[in-house]
């Protein structure tokens, strides 16, 4: 009784569905980390276009399985934990292939072949990444929001804000890598425009309208560039106090 | 940024990725102070019996890939709270045997 009196979203089951779908992306995440870390023990590279790499990396960033979830709910943090910490290692390990850590200087040309080599995989976890962080912000708002008054402490609202600010570097992270496969990348940043808008703090939104138009200037796909300038159109008007 | 090569346009990208990383571990770090901190003693040390594997196995992984100094000290920071309630807990009631002392 007590545990859902102090907290009666983490108090409910999670969504088995999302959750499902965490441990199998935590699962995967396991196993890709073990299968490249021998390859590069065999001085061999990781080839994404067929299993079990393609397999393994399908379902940590699993597109698919994410937008048939049902709508965020204020406990689906529990099993989002799960699903960031396996994306989030997966990425920087892709990224860093090949590497002994910690990565230094000497390192910086293995870094460069992985992100020419494997920029498809990152754009893909990339483009999952913005739908995950806007779903990741939707929960965490539905959470604060079904808080008795009482529990939001400041504390709360600090932690609340950090989160909003780390998504909005998320966004600008994904800004900042727009390229050739723009259009993936363009589509999840407008699908999610919604979140964007309502929790990136005013502060903020002049940094983010210039990433966008200097996205939108660099991008040649003409529906990316449409999908970027719904996304800067809306932060424009959420800045004038005109209507979304 | 397309027309650049994709060896002249790596390190912008770099920095791209590099950005979204780090800002979805202070995400995870602000999430974390959101639903966990803030309630009374006596509630925190009801529920974190049943949170604290989780949350204690998403700090390890993100200290794991974090390399920010910021994110590492939150999250260390984070953690020894976590470590302090279960020693609380351990201390009011060592001889409990309910399925939620059994997770301390």
């Amino acid at each position: 009784m007590l545990v859902a009196l102090a907290s009666p979203a983490l108090a409910e089951t999670p969504s088995s569905d999302g959750a499902a779908l965490a441990a199998r992306a935590s699962d995967a995440a396991k196993e890709l980390r073990t299968y490249l870390a021998d390859l590069a023990k065999a001085g061999s590279r990781p080839d994404f276009s067929k299993p079990p790499a393609s397999e393994l990396f399908g379902r940590i960033f699993d597109m698919n399985g994410l937008a048939a979830l049902p709508p965020p709910a204020s406990n689906d943090f529990s099993w989002l934990l799960n699903w960031s910490a396996a994306r989030g290692g997966i990425i920087k390990a892709i990224l860093t292939f090949g590497i002994t850590p910690p990565a230094g200087a000497s390192d910086q040309a293995a870094i460069e072949r992985n992100l020419v080599d494997y920029e498809d995989q990152q754009t893909v976890a990339t483009s999952f990444l913005v739908r995950v962080v806007a779903r990741e912000v939707q929960s965490l708002t539905l959470f604060m929001a079904q808080l008795p008054e009482d529990q939001r402490t400041p504390m709360r609202q600090e932690g609340f804000d950090t989160v909003r600010a780390g998504a909005t570097k998320v966004l600008s992270g994904a800004l900042i890598t727009l390229t050739a496969n723009a259009r993936m990348l363009s589509a999840a940043i407008r699908d999610t425009g919604e979140v964007w808008v309502g929790n990136i703090f005013p502060k903020d939104r002049s940094e983010i309208m210039q990433e966008i138009a200097t996205a939108q200037r660099e991008v040649k796909d003409g529906e990316a560039k449409k999908n970027l300038a719904a996304l800067g159109a809306a932060l424009a008007r959420r800045s004038s106090g005109r209507p979304l | 940024m397309e027309n650049l090569t994709p060896e002249q346009r790596t390190p912008v990208r770099e920095t791209g990725f590099e950005k979204a990383r780090v800002g979805g571990e202070e995400m995870i770090y602000g999430a974390l102070v959101a639903m966990t901190q803030g309630w009374p003693r006596e509630y925190a040390l009801n529920i974190f019996p049943n949170d604290r594997p989780l949350i204690l196995n998403q700090i390890a992984e993100v200290q794991k890939a974090a390399n920010d100094d910021e994110v590492q000290k939150n999250l260390t920071a984070f953690a020894d709270a976590l470590a302090a309630a279960k020693q609380r807990r351990a201390a009011i009631a060592p001889d409990a045997t309910s399925r939620s002392v059994a997770w301390l």
